[in-house]
């Protein structure tokens, strides 16, 4: 299944482009930019980088593209870089950590455990969601001159 | 172009710009370069979170205008085109081009309500669902998708919208969840709100931040927690409600 998630993130990508309304011609930009950017993240997963890290390599990969594609096109970089980096967003810890603090609220005493998921899993939501947007946005300041 | 005329075409770029999701150093670059290019290169651009300024200076004195920023609805297309006619100075009348941009419709509007939920599949994919658990995303996000797009034109406060469409996906992926018999209910859960992160908001705090955009990045990244607060409540909410339909599951 791992082979496939750079394709499952191409899909998500493009379903996201159209939220955004993204214009017909640069759907597939976005898709090429997504699946650079996911399999850059899983490649530093196999060798054996954190998520954060491997998240962080992503989505910086997916900016330098952009920002390199958006200089030739003369396009706005937000219309390449939001949709295509969304795919990467740890939609499942943030989700474990509501799930968890749910737990702990609702237990009829006091669950130490619950609480330590529900910081462990927010935090490194937090972490992820913090090295995605650095990721993505910091090649724009890196390139500052060379935008449109 | 008169005085009074340029500052206002300049005003509608930027506010356009801004409700259209982009950060407020592309809007400045856009604004100063469609003034300059009709011969105003000494004029000043202020972008704030909920207005943008611009000054004039002619030999005759300046010339000062603001224009107030509605509620920003993501449109890249509008984005794109905007920047296109401000940065590389097409020979259009404004007038034409504006009322061009105004009566372009926004492209997908159909076929949205089947690529958006397949996108949210296709997330729950990533997260770990099986085929059975990608099919209840799907349902789960189209209906929250479809009830989405009734309740924005109601005018509520997005923070609201959210919140009903947060609560309507994730209730809604459990009971197709457990009408599937899937195994992973949180990832099925947690990709059916995958359309509501307010990516734009996240992504172009960073953005104004890292170009010095201080307030601007400070006012985004709140209207983004803001937002998330939303989803989060509207999930929350129904994880509860879980609790009140275990009798039938």
């Amino acid at each position: 299944m791992d082979i496939l998630n750079p394709i499952f993130a191409v899909i998500a990508a493009i379903g996201f482009s159209m939220v955004f309304k993204v214009r017909k011609e640069q759907i597939a930009i976005v898709g090429f930019l997504a699946f650079g950017g996911f399999l850059v993240r899983d490649i530093f997963m196999r060798f054996g980088f954190g998520i954060e890290l491997s998240v962080l390599a992503g989505a910086f990969c997916v900016g330098l593209l952009a920002d390199l594609i958006a200089y030739k096109t003369k396009t706005p970089l937000q219309m390449l870089k939001v949709p295509a980096g969304i795919p990467m967003i740890p939609g499942s810890l943030v989700f474990e950590a509501i799930k968890n603090l749910i737990a702990f609220v609702s237990s009829p005493a006091p669950d130490g455990l619950k609480l330590a998921n529900f910081f462990y899993f927010g935090g490194k939501s937090v972490f992820i969601l913090a090295a995605l947007a650095f990721g993505i946005t910091a090649t724009s300041v890196i390139f500052k001159k060379r935008q449109l | 172009m008169e005085l009074a005329e340029l500052a206002e075409a300049s005003l509608w770029i930027g506010k356009e710009m801004m409700e259209a999701g982009a950060d407020s150093a592309t809007v400045e670059e856009a604004m100063l370069s469609f003034v300059s290019a009709h011969g105003f290169a000494d004029a000043g651009v202020l972008v704030l979170p909920k207005s943008v300024l611009i000054t004039l200076n002619s030999l005759d004195g300046f010339h000062t205008k603001m224009k107030h920023i509605d509620e920003v609805s993501p449109n890249f297309e509008r984005l794109s085109l905007m920047s296109e006619y401000a940065m590389s100075h097409k020979n259009i009348e404004f007038a034409i081009f504006q009322k061009t941009i105004l009566e372009t419709k926004p492209p997908f509007h159909t076929l949205s309500f089947v690529a958006v939920p397949i996108g949210c599949a296709a997330f729950g994919m990533l997260l770990g669902c099986d085929i059975y658990g990608a099919l209840a995303v799907f349902l789960a996000a189209y209906l929250a998708f479809f009830v989405k797009s009734r309740v924005v034109k109601l005018g509520l406060s997005m923070m609201f919208v959210n919140l009903i469409c947060a609560f309507l996906a994730t209730l809604s992926a459990f009971i197709f969840s457990k009408a599937f018999g899937v195994q992973e209910l949180a990832f099925a859960q947690a990709a059916s709100t995958f359309f509501l992160i307010p990516g734009i908001q996240l992504i172009n705090t960073f953005e104004d931040m890292l170009k010095g955009h201080y307030l601007n990045g400070s006012a985004r990244g709140l209207r983004a927690l803001f937002l998330s607060f939303g989803i989060v409540f509207g999930t929350t909410l129904a994880i509860v409600a879980e609790r009140s339909l275990s009798w039938i599951f």
